[in-house]
């Protein structure tokens, strides 16, 4: 019998310890893909939404820590603490065009949405969004609403629907076309109108600014701050700070799947080691006909290495439709949102794939290489004697 | 060799099928345990942004951020919030007022209590429902509840 007949024969001879010892090691793996696709779902989503802010510096309030800056990203709401003097002051810096916003929050249906004050024309131009329906509000302080794609979607919102907002009426004037990013989400309104209905005095949560000359960011965040009692953040600076939160959640969860991932080596260990128990007289007598110790060992080990294999492709599978049903109803919370408001690639990379699996044969293989020594040094005398 | 009927080999699997129902029925009760009301609920943020788009009864989740001298009030922040940035939030935090007398001057809705105040600190679901009074809107409470426990309700 060759070595691969012995090692299936030897795995499926007692099918409930292979199976269950598989289910291990399967659902350790299948924690490490989901536990990866929300990771580089949510840093993916990050770099999109940074990207789709448009802005090279950030002025925000001063104070702000990471949490705060999460949300500019989020569009959830956020304090109106930068006054319209300061407002006025950034405006008249050269080189710089400055897009204000006003980010507070309403309900429908008891379901709480955010609504963002923002200049329609300006940002719908440097955002580059699309229409689906209708048209842009175009008077400052009109009482009218430019709806996300989910939002509209949501709650069935169509052009010349009526909401109430902060005991206002407003009028749905467009709808947008999905942007995959968390402005799908938001009901916008002109700012001044925003400021009116909220009672903001003129008041606003965060500005992106647009830098003209690029070589010039850090002189112009520096003229800001100059202007104005503000503090200007770097979009490189919003999105490191971010992507810092975002990567100690990531890297918890990674490690509290290779918890998973270990637990089942152990179970592996358990396994093989009875197994070697078990089998002693099989051992005795494959040693009594002239098998090696190495033969014995590289048996054992590669009945080892198959329960990563056959589990860490299963747990492939399994991981990536866990991470396709879960990625929704994780998403439940500001700060993951943006995974549940948009569409995220739940498959990992082939790359990362390829690197659990491997880590799979690995973990398994190395939890075989005791109970495999512990085989390959029985005597044969010892092993056919025990009875 | 030996042979295994059928009915045998299924009782030596009976001792696993049940320890793994068990095993499950664990698992899902402890999920199911707290936290369900609070996932349902909404944040103090929310409802601060616009009390009057929210009616009838609903139910607010929030962290107890202060207690009355007197013990019959309370305020709460957003648990988000708090998580995040401890009882002092980082910014536009709304704080949600909620009076709860258990005597004397009653609350704007004429009601009193019965029960005791939750403690600082203590995350809550409110359940109730946002009215007008002269001076403005307010929480009309129904009950405080924690966890699984009902803290306060209102005298009948």
């Amino acid at each position: 019998m060759n070595d691969f007949k012995l090692v299936v024969r030897n795995l499926l001879g007692s099918r409930s310890r292979f199976a269950l010892t598989l289910v291990g090691i399967t659902l350790g793996i299948t924690s490490l893909v989901v536990m990866m696709s929300l990771g580089a779902g949510l840093r993916a989503q990050i770099d999109k939404q940074a990207a789709d802010l448009g802005a090279n510096l950030i002025v925000t309030p001063k104070g702000w820590c990471a949490y705060e800056q999460v949300k500019v990203l989020s569009g959830t709401q956020l304090p109106d603490a930068i006054p319209a003097e300061d407002l006025a002051a950034i405006e008249q810096l050269e080189g710089i065009r400055v897009l204000p916003y006003l980010t507070v929050g309403s309900a429908i249906d008891n379901e709480p949405v955010p609504v963002t004050g923002i200049r329609m024309d300006e940002t719908v131009a440097s955002k580059r969004w699309s229409l689906a329906e209708g048209e842009v509000p175009q008077a400052e302080e009109a009482l009218e609403v430019l709806a996300g794609a989910a939002v509209a979607d949501s709650f069935g919102l169509a052009v010349g629907d009526a909401l109430t907002l902060r005991g206002a009426t407003f009028t749905v004037a467009g709808v947008l076309e999905a942007a995959g990013t968390g402005d799908d989400g938001v009901l916008f309104i002109p700012l001044a109108a925003a400021q009116k209905v909220y009672e903001t005095d003129g008041r606003i949560s965060f500005a992106a600014v647009q830098v003209d000359d690029l070589d010039a960011v850090d002189l112009a965040a520096q003229r800001i701050t100059d202007a104005a009692n503000v503090a200007v953040v770097s979009d490189r600076q919003l999105l490191a700070s971010v992507l810092s939160v975002v990567n100690t959640v990531s890297t918890t969860l990674r490690i509290i799947a290779a918890v998973a991932v270990l637990t089942a080596a152990f179970g592996i260990v358990n396994t093989m080691l009875m197994a070697t128990f078990e089998r002693r007289r099989e051992i005795g007598i494959m040693k009594s006909i002239g098998s090696s110790n190495a033969r014995i060992f590289r048996t054992f080990m590669a009945e080892a290495a198959t329960y990563g294999v056959v589990g860490g492709l299963i747990g492939l599978a399994v991981g990536t439709g866990v991470s396709r049903l879960l990625t929704p109803l994780i998403a439940q919370n500001e700060f993951t949102a943006f995974v549940g408001g948009a569409r995220v690639d739940a498959v990992p990379p082939l790359a990362d794939m390829a690197l659990i699996l491997g880590g799979a044969v690995v973990v398994a293989t190395l939890a075989g290489v005791y109970p495999a020594w512990r085989a390959a040094r029985l005597t044969p005398v010892e092993a056919i004697s025990y009875e | 060799m030996r042979v295994t009927l059928p009915a045998a080999r299924g009782r030596r699997f009976a001792p696993f099928i049940a320890l793994s129902a068990l095993a499950l029925s664990l698992s899902v009760l402890a999920g199911c345990a707290g936290g369900a009301s609070a996932d349902d609920a909404i944040g103090v943020n929310a409802l601060t942004a616009d009390p009057q788009a929210f009616s009838g009864e609903i139910a607010v989740v929030g962290v107890v951020q202060d207690v009355s001298a007197d013990s019959s009030a309370i305020t709460l922040i957003d648990l988000t919030e708090y998580e995040t940035c401890g009882l002092t939030p980082c910014g536009g935090a709304g704080i949600l007022p909620l009076f709860l007398p258990t005597s004397g001057t009653p609350a704007p809705s004429g009601a009193l209590y019965e029960g005791s105040l939750p403690a600082l600190e203590d995350q809550v679901v409110v359940t109730g429902t946002i009215r007008s009074a002269e001076s403005g809107l307010y929480f009309d409470v129904e009950r405080v509840d924690r966890g699984s426990a009902t803290l306060m309700t209102k005298q009948r």
